[in-house]
């Protein structure tokens, strides 16, 4: 049966208020689950538990774990930002570069970052920048990907122009190419971003004294599950905000680079 | 031509062509194309024995069935393409070198390929910026100047999404004009736009001709199109792609919208139909041969 939406405004406000409603159901079913079995809160504690769990913690701690948290996703994402667009814009230029660097790139993206973290902890010790590395690592490859496949999707007709100019490769780049990767990029931000998030947590489970996946890691030990739910809860939080503050950027400095509204 | 640059025996050929301007045309070759073979990697022939000369000021256009190579013939007018033996000559220069500024010629391509975020302006002035011609007055006015020829005025703060697809042409033709070009080389380009868009912009491509001291090489599919606006078709076939007929269009210049129902008209698209029939024949008398 197909499913059949009203037209206007009520469609838009339907459609805005859709995925609110569903969570707020999700949450009310979890609520009464759990009350309705009596599930001890080391199982599955109830929203309610989670709530009052994240107020008892003060928000001085909150914002420590936050920070920690925050300054190696962000710095992990800027540092591959800044790697992974001039490596895809390389990988353009040269075909020997490309094909020499994508199997290492896959290898890299196919290595469990997981396994990887704790070696590099050894490696280079458990500070920040073992931290950022380990994020790096998990943003770098989508990043890549999308940016060298938007650099060639540039029309061809548009390239041949700038050659027929004369028009030095750094130009192209910069005045057709990167213009026409722009919405690829920004595909590869979003992702990158909440592996940004992801990696911090992997590099703070695996050595770390501060940030919002020691904070689940240590209320987990000590059996403080109703805590650790809510330093979950708090970091998807974060990572959502994070993951509407690129499409925010797109929206505010390329506009022109979203998909147009009914086109899909 | 060769990949390697040659230094120009004559360098400064545009001044002496920007004085046989205004669509007059003189006996200087603009575009020599002698004897050109191009086989691709997978030993295709897409071109074979290519001989064609192009005068300064005269408009040709290039006619035949799909695949006999015309685009890439046009291509390789534009430096864009490599040949497998023979060589090109512009201004009876061996330039030898894709974009060198003293050929100043221009490609108009079959979409308008506008760039999507950008206004007109600065759709108009991505030649310059690619010659890193800056925001210069000069720049500047060569840009109104474009967008006046074509008739774009007060729409270069308009992005290509609001414009139709004629208007979107236009841009794309003030784009090609913005380096003041002596040679314009066009691939198709009406070839998307409804019969009556189409007929407006050959009349305004005949005016810019004329006006401009243009030499153009026009690729087209339509037989009326080529006759309309050509001092000369160039007939070709296809597998191998090959020049078979080289036909006058003897009808002065400028030439109005009565041109199109005259009796001579008729007589000249009679005529190019049927080269164009002799053409495709021999490409089906080709696939014939190398099935059996």
């Amino acid at each position: 049966m197909r499913l059949t939406l009203p037209e206007g405004r009520a469609r838009a406000s339907l459609l805005m208020a859709a995925p609110w409603l569903f969570f707020l159901a999700l949450i009310l079913l979890w609520e009464l689950v759990c009350r309705a079995f009596a599930l001890p809160e080391y199982v599955l504690p109830a929203p309610s538990a989670i709530v009052e769990a994240f107020f008892k913690v003060e928000m001085s701690r909150w914002f420590t774990h936050l920070w920690a948290t925050l300054k190696v996703a962000l710095m992990g994402f800027a540092a591959s930002i800044l790697v992974a667009i001039p490596v895809a814009i390389a990988m353009m230029r040269s075909e020997l570069l490309s094909r020499t660097l994508y199997p290492l790139l896959v290898v890299i993206q196919s290595t469990p970052v997981v396994a990887v973290a704790p070696l590099i902890i050894v490696l280079m010790g458990s500070d920040d920048p073992s931290r950022v590395l380990i994020t790096c690592l998990l943003t770098f490859f989508p990043l890549v990907v999308s940016t060298a496949t938007g650099i060639n999707e540039t029309p061809e007709e548009l390239v041949e122009l700038s050659r027929s100019l004369d028009a030095p490769l750094r130009r192209e780049t910069w005045q057709i190419r990167i213009p026409y990767a722009i919405p690829h990029i920004f595909s590869g931000l979003r992702v990158a971003i909440t592996l940004a998030i992801i990696g911090a947590v992997v590099a703070e489970f695996v050595a770390a004294e501060e940030g919002l996946g020691y904070f689940i890691q240590f209320s987990t030990s000590f059996f403080r599950i109703p805590q650790a739910f809510a330093g979950l809860f708090f970091l998807a939080v974060v990572s959502l905000l994070l993951f509407k503050s690129v499409q925010w950027s797109q929206q505010l400095f390329f506009p022109w680079s979203l998909p147009r509204k009914g086109s899909h | 031509m060769t990949a390697n640059k040659v230094t120009p025996l004559n360098p400064e050929p545009d001044q002496e062509i920007m004085a046989g301007k205004a669509g007059a045309m003189t006996s200087r070759p603009v575009l020599q194309v002698d004897g050109v073979n191009k086989i691709y990697g997978n030993g295709t022939v897409a071109l074979k024995g290519a001989d064609l000369t192009v005068k300064q000021g005269e408009f040709v256009s290039l006619l035949g069935p799909s695949g006999c190579g015309k685009s890439t013939l046009l291509r390789i007018m534009a430096g864009l393409g490599e040949v497998t033996t023979g060589t090109v000559k512009w201004w009876e220069q061996d330039y030898g070198v894709v974009g060198s500024k003293g050929r100043k010629l221009a490609f108009v391509f079959q979409n308008a390929t506008l760039m999507p975020w950008a206004r007109v302006r600065k759709n108009v002035r991505l030649p310059l910026d690619l010659e890193h011609a800056g925001k210069s007055p000069e720049a500047e006015r060569k840009i109104d100047d474009a967008l006046g020829m074509v008739g774009l005025q007060g729409f270069d703060n308009s992005f290509p999404r609001e414009l139709s697809g004629g208007m979107q042409m236009r841009a794309s033709i003030a784009r090609a004009m913005v380096t003041e070009p002596n040679l314009l080389l066009m691939d198709e380009p009406f070839g998307a736009l409804d019969e009556m868009t189409r007929n407006r912009l050959n009349d305004d491509v005949l005016r810019l001709w004329k006006d401009k001291g243009w030499t153009i090489v026009f690729v087209t599919h339509s037989v009326y199109e080529a006759v309309y606006l050509s001092g000369r078709v160039v007939v070709m076939a296809a597998r191998p792609g090959r020049i078979v007929d080289d036909i006058s269009i003897e009808e002065p210049y400028p030439r109005s919208p009565d041109f199109r129902v005259s009796t001579e008209f008729a007589g000249y698209c009679r005529q190019v139909s049927r080269a164009l029939e002799r053409a495709s024949a021999m490409g089906e008398d080709r696939d014939e041969e190398s099935q059996s």
